[in-house]
């Protein structure tokens, strides 16, 4: 790429996703420091790179690809092991509190109640099941583009989000029983 | 309407790939129009639209400091006046 255009397309391209990538590299680290380390470190790897990028693409998925890698390669030895969060221990709630092992809940009435337990469910999750949420739902990222940013199969990103959905929801569920929510039945936690 | 095991997860799988914008023009009338004639599996869509906009205002969203803003727009700099190309 022409010198010139550099300074053009960090300002055009690139920069406008660097919220995004903190969103995402946050919630890979746990810790406002080491997110905004890996951000800076995916710029400097795409100055580094620059000559494989092709002004008017994709920046955001080449942006987030860069970043994935470079916590895979380097942040993740470097970073203290995060507190494991158990979501689900202080919840106490027995899967026999759910009736058939399901329970229908309004996510409107839930959000009503909830703050950071969203943020907390998320990193409850595995890495891979995490960033799949993250690159989808929060960032909406298509499958194909997603599967490009994970080096992995779309049937891949399909599953594995069916998956990753299915444990937070999982999760929250757990969680709004423990708030003593009560769906449409008539049940409720503690009856 | 009763929904066995495994049309449930291929349901859930179509309710996905319509949510997530995932499904041809073709096959994305043919499942609203499906979904319009149940109400079951509308409410179901209706679910996990709630939970994906749960997701989207739930998660928290640091700032970017201007200090790392700053850092970044003089990285740039810095390559700029020391690229081997302009000296």
């Amino acid at each position: 790429m022409a010198e010139q255009h550099i300074i053009k397309v960090f300002q055009e391209e690139f920069f406008p996703h660097m919220e995004a990538l903190k969103t995402f590299a946050y919630h890979l680290t746990y810790n406002e420091n080491d997110a905004e380390d890996l951000v800076q470190e995916t710029y400097l790897k795409a100055l580094k790179f620059i000559n494989s990028y092709v002004e008017g693409t994709n920046s955001k998925a080449w942006l987030f690809k860069i970043l994935k890698n470079a916590y895979i390669n380097e942040y993740r030895k470097k970073i203290k092991t995060p507190t494991i969060l158990d979501f689900n221990d202080p919840l106490a709630v027995q899967e026999t509190d759910m009736i058939g092992g399901t329970v229908e809940i309004n996510w409107d009435d839930l959000a009503m109640s909830l703050g950071d337990e969203v943020t907390l469910a998320l990193n409850s999750l595995s890495y891979e099941f995490k960033e799949i949420i993250l690159l989808c739902d929060i960032e909406g990222f298509s499958y194909e583009e997603i599967a490009d940013i994970l080096d992995v199969p779309i049937g891949t990103v399909r599953s594995r989000l069916f998956r990753a959905r299915n444990e937070l929801k999982e999760k929250l569920t757990k969680y709004a029983l423990y708030l003593g929510y009560q769906d449409k039945r008539g049940f409720k936690k503690n009856e | 309407m009763y929904i066995d095991g495994q049309k449930k997860v291929e349901l859930q799988d179509r309710i996905s790939l319509y949510l997530d914008h995932q499904m041809t023009s073709d096959e994305e009338s043919e499942f609203t129009k499906n979904v319009s004639e149940n109400p079951e599996i509308k409410k179901w869509v209706e679910t996990e639209k709630k939970f994906k906009t749960l997701l989207v205002n739930g998660i928290l969203r640091p700032s970017v400091s201007d200090e790392l803003i700053k850092k970044i727009h003089d990285n740039v700099q810095v390559y700029q006046t020391s690229s081997p190309e302009k000296n």
